[in-house]
């Protein structure tokens, strides 16, 4: 009677642990363990030096969120007025059953107060550019989760109303570090770019 | 013969003035001014005072509110309200620390707590934002309830600052509600066109689709000093 209670528990909890990770709600895009999984600094950013100040991209151990390695953006804030630092990736996405995408951003413990980010989508067949409607703040030493409502009907993105079609075609991810008026020369690092249900 | 000699001298003045008149001369083609107006009758457009008619200005409904969204209630994070950089590097701006407490609530179990340092004898404020792009379309009103502690001086007053448009116009209601100690206070403004509820602005329908920051300030006008906590919950817009 003991071994069958024994046995009934053992496989109980073998079937939740497996659904757990199997129906998991989650699903993460793109981890930077291995390489820059496609992302890159785009050329018409590296054209508007006068605005944009991202200078390199590469994985790197230096920190991570989740596993050992993140992205690391080098940038060049010059401060004094508003610059950003963008990367991207541009992939075809169908994110139908997913309500949220997030990353998660790092700043050195040494950056300036005052630097944000977020999230930017291209979308459709008109490549339609849908930034986030706000950016979030980033804190020094700290990783910062920047999440954005992906139904139909989210206030999360900047003079767009998300439909099912949105979500359904996916172009382009970017993350854009933004700087009104800091000045900072050093890395961002970026990690676990994530959907969820 | 003196007496006779005056009556000569007025009888010849009578005669001039008779005949010259006492007002000037009339100039050639000149029409003659006629200075009686018919009661009622409209003056013409050039000597109005041209004060702007209905028409103009569109005019805010009268209808009652029956419809609420809550865009910020603060229950499980700060939603991106911060302390602006700026507001931090100025004197007159008082407000030290947000976080979401759950000391009181309005609505819910939690609201926004801005720490405050007033120190009297000037103007100062705390103040705190929302940097979003936000289409308020087709709401008429935003609100907002503030509470004070019970311990807190009188003179403390609260007003909604909106940032709008492409030139981000730091538009501010025209006047700074009473906070009342141990009450929550409701400060609203109508958001319609032809609203009268913000400074030096007649808002337009443009002005509540295109906003870009919520803001909200504490302001202390030489009186109270006071340290301590307000706190800010169910940040909504209504039509």
């Amino acid at each position: 009677m003991k071994r069958i209670f024994a046995l009934t528990a053992i496989v109980v909890i073998a079937v939740l642990t497996m659904t757990g990770s199997a129906f998991s709600a989650d699903k993460v895009l793109f981890s930077f363990e291995k390489d820059a999984e496609g992302w890159e600094i785009p050329d018409w950013a590296y054209e508007q030096a006068d605005n944009y100040v991202g200078e390199e991209i590469m994985v790197t151990k230096d920190v991570a969120k989740e596993g050992e390695s993140s992205l690391k953006l080098l940038t060049n804030f010059p401060g004094g007025r508003w610059y950003g630092a963008i990367v991207e990736v541009m992939e075809y996405f169908d994110w139908t059953p997913f309500s949220e995408i997030s990353c998660d951003i790092y700043l050195p413990e040494d950056a300036p107060r005052g630097l944000k980010a977020k999230l930017v989508l291209t979308v459709g067949e008109g490549w339609k550019w849908t930034e986030m409607s706000r950016s979030i703040k980033l804190e020094q030493g700290k990783w910062i989760t920047i999440s954005a409502n992906l139904k139909p009907g989210s206030e999360d993105w900047k003079r767009t109303k998300p439909t099912d079609e949105f979500r359904a075609d996916v172009r382009k991810i970017a993350i854009r570090i933004e700087s009104n008026k800091a000045a900072y020369k050093g890395p961002v690092y970026i990690d676990n770019i994530v959907l969820s249900e | 013969m003196r007496r006779g000699i005056v009556y000569f001298v007025t009888g010849l003045a009578l005669i001039s003035f008779i005949f010259t008149g006492c007002a000037r001369r009339k100039e050639p083609g000149e029409k003659k001014v006629v200075a009686k107006v018919k009661r009622g009758a409209q003056l013409t457009p050039a000597r109005q005072a041209t004060p702007a008619t209905p028409a103009e200005r569109p005019t805010p409904s009268d209808k009652p509110i029956t419809e609420e969204r809550v865009l910020f209630s603060f229950e499980r994070n700060l939603d991106g309200w911060e302390i602006p950089d700026w507001a931090l590097e100025k004197d007159d701006h008082v407000a030290k620390d947000i976080e979401i407490s759950k000391d009181v609530a309005d609505e819910g179990s939690s609201s926004l707590k801005v720490t405050c340092d007033f120190p009297g004898q000037r103007w100062t404020a705390a103040l705190i934002e929302l940097e979003q792009y936000l289409d308020f379309t087709p709401y008429r009103e935003i609100a907002m309830d503030v509470y004070i502690p019970e311990d807190t001086p009188l003179g403390l007053r609260g007003r909604i600052i909106l940032t709008v448009g492409e030139n981000w116009k730091f538009t501010e209601m025209t006047r700074a509600i009473p906070l009342v100690p141990g009450e929550w206070v409701t400060i609203k403004a109508s958001i319609e066109p032809g609203s009268y509820d913000w400074k030096r602005t007649v808002p337009d329908e443009s002005f509540r689709e295109d906003v870009r920051k919520i803001v909200v300030r504490i302001e202390s006008n030489r009186k109270p000093v006071y340290k301590g906590p307000v706190y800010i919950d169910n940040i909504r817009i209504c039509k």
